[in-house]
């Protein structure tokens, strides 16, 4: 072991020594290799090398060296691609520093090289600015001819920029370049136009002596007016000012041929300074102009970000006011009783607004139901809400059966004492529920409503009272409570303010019709069911994944909650005259043959009473809304309506299912019937529920996020008959 | 009482003849045209299979027994359709139920080459026998 350590230690000794006996040699025998040059290869050699490290190193090595190191330049182009972005940054850096000041061919392989392939990494990218910048005016036709041969848009557009910057971006080479103001890339049209546009800003200041430059100047003028895009004309004021005054300066140069301008333009000089004045008046305009924009653009910005902090601070408040709430306040979903359920379905608002619930047993078999909104928002709310809770629990639940208003008196007494005067009202109902009674006590909220079996219209319960917490201790006060028999099958909603005041995109309330409407679809659900439609309906009107207030819906089904969804068979209810009917569809299992049968009957004598129309094509497209309504927009046991209306000219058929449809313009709209063919079917792709719509209505669409699908057939004229639209 | 859909398959004086019965129900399930078309093709196939015939016949009789119809069973013929007609044979749809014709003339059938909707199986069979060479 000892042995082969030393023999590998003196085998590496003979190497180097080998090797400088070598490198003395050929420097000794070629007088013209200096030092510099032999460490140039060294690290070119270097360049090579599997670490990463040396390759970095002998990089860094080259730039020290500088313009001494041009031999290095096609390693240093290769190490660009270098799949290390240490190395692609330092290679970078070493060829800024070794082309600089140079001229030619390395200059444009330079920097072709290096825009050629924009690199990914912006530390790479501002190096190969630096580099480039660094290598000086020579680098400016090189970029112009890299804009002219390369397509790789990012490419482009980081030389586009580059040109605004390079030193030796003339007027000569702007105006080579102005092609560029057509570009088809936006970026790169703008930045050109930015750095041409600065190009003869700079000549301008030369005066006079820019005349030599008036016909490259009249080009890029030519240009500008040329170019196709309005957003350009801004970089074009310098340039018409530029070219203004230096066709009335031409003339004047063109005579004193012998004289110096200034004595030529001596007659002139009032109007030349008129012109320069006027040129320096545009000009202060358009930057002043350019400034003030930015500084709007800056204050925008600078009001978003603090839009965002605010909204930042106040997402996390709510998120402590949820936990906060969450944590105290228990919210129970579901109770069964004998000869009644309740259930209750709860929605975060946008930021937390103090609706809690509950409910508890008493010994008598009654359940006490509480449903609280605390006054407010946020934090305070949450707070407020959790103590209000945890003195309601305690005080309601003392054991001694208690009428509702009695306990509503109890409560504001305790709140009253345990938490001091409150500074934000406390709202809320206390129910009694018994089996065939209920009694309610109400202090701001909402009057619950009672839907009575086999009845669409609810009954409200008024109770009106002062909200607890303001001191019914203070003065008299004495809330009234109503009390109401009910029946197996009369279900019983209570909800919070949240629910009533949700709006719709155009400002209206869901308000009680949209709870009556919910309830309809859902009648024969579970509570649970009612309680979520009651909710899932209230954002779909309004549109909001969040509402703006705490929505909270308690609901008391009295006796069982109806027959095995399942086994529902399909419930047709008519309502119709001679110009409307409506038709309340329950999706069940007897459904198509039902429809098929009774409903099939009622729409065609409903459409027979009107000549002008097809019975036959109305029903057919009725029957494929209908079949999609069941089989993609509701589940068993929920309702479909189907209204008709006709007007002198038009039958308007509108199906509206519970479920959303939200990609139906893809088979319904515009674009779906462009695709179907006029005659015979091409593929199957031609035939469809949705294709046999849009062939048997005249128009199709859809509303409500596509619950809504609405058909309109037109009336056929009969033969001499007149003021009738005829169609195919 | 039927079963949910029943699709049976005969031949009789040198033509197949495919007859299709369903509740109302089947045509408001969703995927009912692909199982249609993929039962009453394969249906075709095997009464193909068990004439032992050298080249297709040049006409197939789809008879329609249920009471209902719509876009599904317009997609199932339009199937059987394609297949009989790349043998260049021609499809006898008949009892196509009357109240939903619209939705087939619609989809444009009646337009198709080698497609004939007719009343009776009787006069079906009296003109697809005429397509059919005499047997040697």
């Amino acid at each position: 072991m000892r042995r082969s350590t030393r023999s590998v230690w003196t085998g590496l000794l003979l190497q180097v020594l080998g090797s400088a006996v070598l490198v003395a040699f050929q420097g000794a025998g070629n007088p013209q290799v200096t030092a510099t040059d032999r460490q140039v290869q060294g690290d070119i050699e270097s360049l090579s090398s599997k670490s990463w490290q040396v390759r970095v190193s002998a990089a860094q090595a080259l730039a020290k060296i500088g313009p001494e190191a041009m031999q290095a330049v096609p390693a240093l182009l290769q190490s660009t691609r270098d799949r290390y972005s240490s190395v692609r940054e330092a290679a970078t850096n070493a060829l800024g520093e070794v082309v600089s000041g140079s001229t030619g061919k390395v200059v444009s392989d330079t920097v072709s090289g290096l825009l050629g392939r924009c690199d990914d990494r912006p530390e790479v990218r501002a190096a190969a600015r630096a580099a480039i910048l660094r290598i000086g005016a020579g680098a400016a036709p090189a970029i112009v001819e890299v804009l002219r041969s390369n397509a790789e848009i990012t490419s482009r557009r980081f030389a586009a920029e580059l040109l605004a910057e390079v030193d030796g971006f003339t007027v000569g080479l702007a105006a080579d370049a102005a092609f560029l103001l057509n570009d088809l890339d936006n970026d790169v049209k703008s930045r050109s136009a930015v750095a041409i546009s600065r190009a003869v800003e700079k000549c301008a200041l030369l005066g006079p002596a820019c005349l030599p430059q008036l016909s490259a100047i009249r080009v890029i003028g030519k240009a500008f007016a040329a170019a196709a895009d309005a957003s350009l004309r801004q970089y074009e004021l310098p340039v018409d000012v530029c070219l203004s005054y230096l066709e009335f300066m031409a003339p004047v140069a063109a005579k004193t041929r012998y004289q110096s301008i200034a004595e030529a333009a001596a007659p002139y000089t009032f109007m030349v300074c008129v012109v320069a004045f006027l040129g320096v008046v545009v000009i202060l305009i358009w930057g002043y102009r350019t400034i003030k924009a930015k500084m709007v653009i800056i204050e925008g910005l600078n009001r978003e970000n603090l839009e965002i902090r605010e909204q930042k601070t106040l997402q996390e408040q709510n998120e402590i006011a949820r936990s906060v709430l969450k944590r105290f306040v228990t919210m129970p979903d579901r109770e069964q009783r004998p000869g009644f359920t309740i259930a209750a379905a709860f929605k975060d608002a946008t930021a937390v607004s103090g609706d809690f619930y509950n409910w508890f047993n008493r010994s008598d078999g009654s359940v006490c139901i509480y449903l609280v909104d605390v006054e407010g928002s946020g934090i305070d709310a949450a707070i407020q809400a959790t103590h209000a809770a945890n003195v309601l629990e305690r005080t309601l639940t003392r054991g001694d059966i208690q009428k509702a208003p009695a306990l509503l008196e109890n409560a504001d007494h305790h709140m009253l004492q345990e938490l001091g005067q409150p500074n934000i009202a406390v709202t809320m109902n206390l129910v009694e529920i018994y089996p065939n009674l209920v009694r309610l006590a109400n202090a701001g909220m909402p009057p619950p409503l009672l839907f009575r079996h086999g009845q669409a219209q609810p009954q409200q319960l008024q109770a009106a009272g002062v909200y607890v917490g303001g001191g019914y201790g203070r003065f008299r006060v004495e809330p009234r409570s109503v009390e109401v028999s009910v029946n197996e099958g009369d279900l019983l909603i209570l909800f919070s303010d949240g629910v009533l005041e949700a709006r719709d995109s155009f400002g209206g309330l869901f308000g009680r019709p949209g709870i009556e409407s919910a309830v309809a679809r859902a009648r024969d659900d579970e509570p649970g069911t009612i309680a979520k439609n009651i909710l899932s309906a209230a954002a779909a009107s309004s549109g909001d994944s969040l509402p703006a207030d705490d929505q909270t819906v308690v609901v008391v089904r009295f006796g069982g909650y109806g027959p095995n969804r399942a086994g529902a068979q399909t419930l047709i209810e008519v309502s119709s005259d001679e110009s409307e009917a409506d038709f309340t569809i329950t999706n069940a299992a007897d459904c198509a043959a039902v429809c098929d049968l009774v409903l099939q009957a009622a729409v065609r004598g409903w459409i027979g009473k009107t000549a002008g129309y097809s019975p036959g094509r109305i029903w057919c497209a009725i029957w494929e809304a209908l079949k999609n309504a069941v089989s993609h927009g509701s589940n068993r046991g929920e309702v479909i309506l189907l209204k008709l209306r006709r007007s002198r000219d038009l039958i308007v058929v509108e199906v509206e299912q519970p479920t959303e449809w939200r990609n139906w313009d893809e088979f319904l709209g515009e674009a779906a019937r462009k695709r179907l063919p006029d005659g015979a079917p091409r593929t199957a792709a031609d035939i469809g529920g949705t294709a046999a719509l849009l062939k048997l209505a005249d128009t199709v669409t859809a509303s409500m996020l596509g619950r809504r699908l609405t058909l309109v057939f037109k009336r056929v004229a009969a033969p001499n008959e007149k003021g009738i639209t005829t169609h195919d | 009482m039927i079963e949910q859909l029943q699709i049976k398959g005969e031949w009789r004086d040198g033509v197949p003849i495919l007859e299709i019965d369903y509740l109302p129900a089947q045509m408001f399930q969703p995927r009912t045209s692909q199982l249609l078309s993929e039962k009453l093709i394969s249906q075709y196939r095997s009464l193909l299979a068990e004439s032992g015939l050298d080249v297709p016949p040049p006409a197939c009789v789809l008879v329609i027994k249920a009471t209902t119809a719509g876009s599904p069973l317009v997609r199932a013929i339009f199937a059987v359709y394609e297949v009989i007609h790349a043998d260049s044979g021609t499809l006898f749809c008949v009892n196509y139920p009357v109240a939903y014709l619209e939705s087939l003339t619609s989809l444009g059938l009646t337009a198709l080459p080698g497609f004939k909707l007719m009343n009776t199986l009787d006069e079906t069979l009296e003109e697809a026998r005429k397509l059919v060479p005499p047997i040697a």
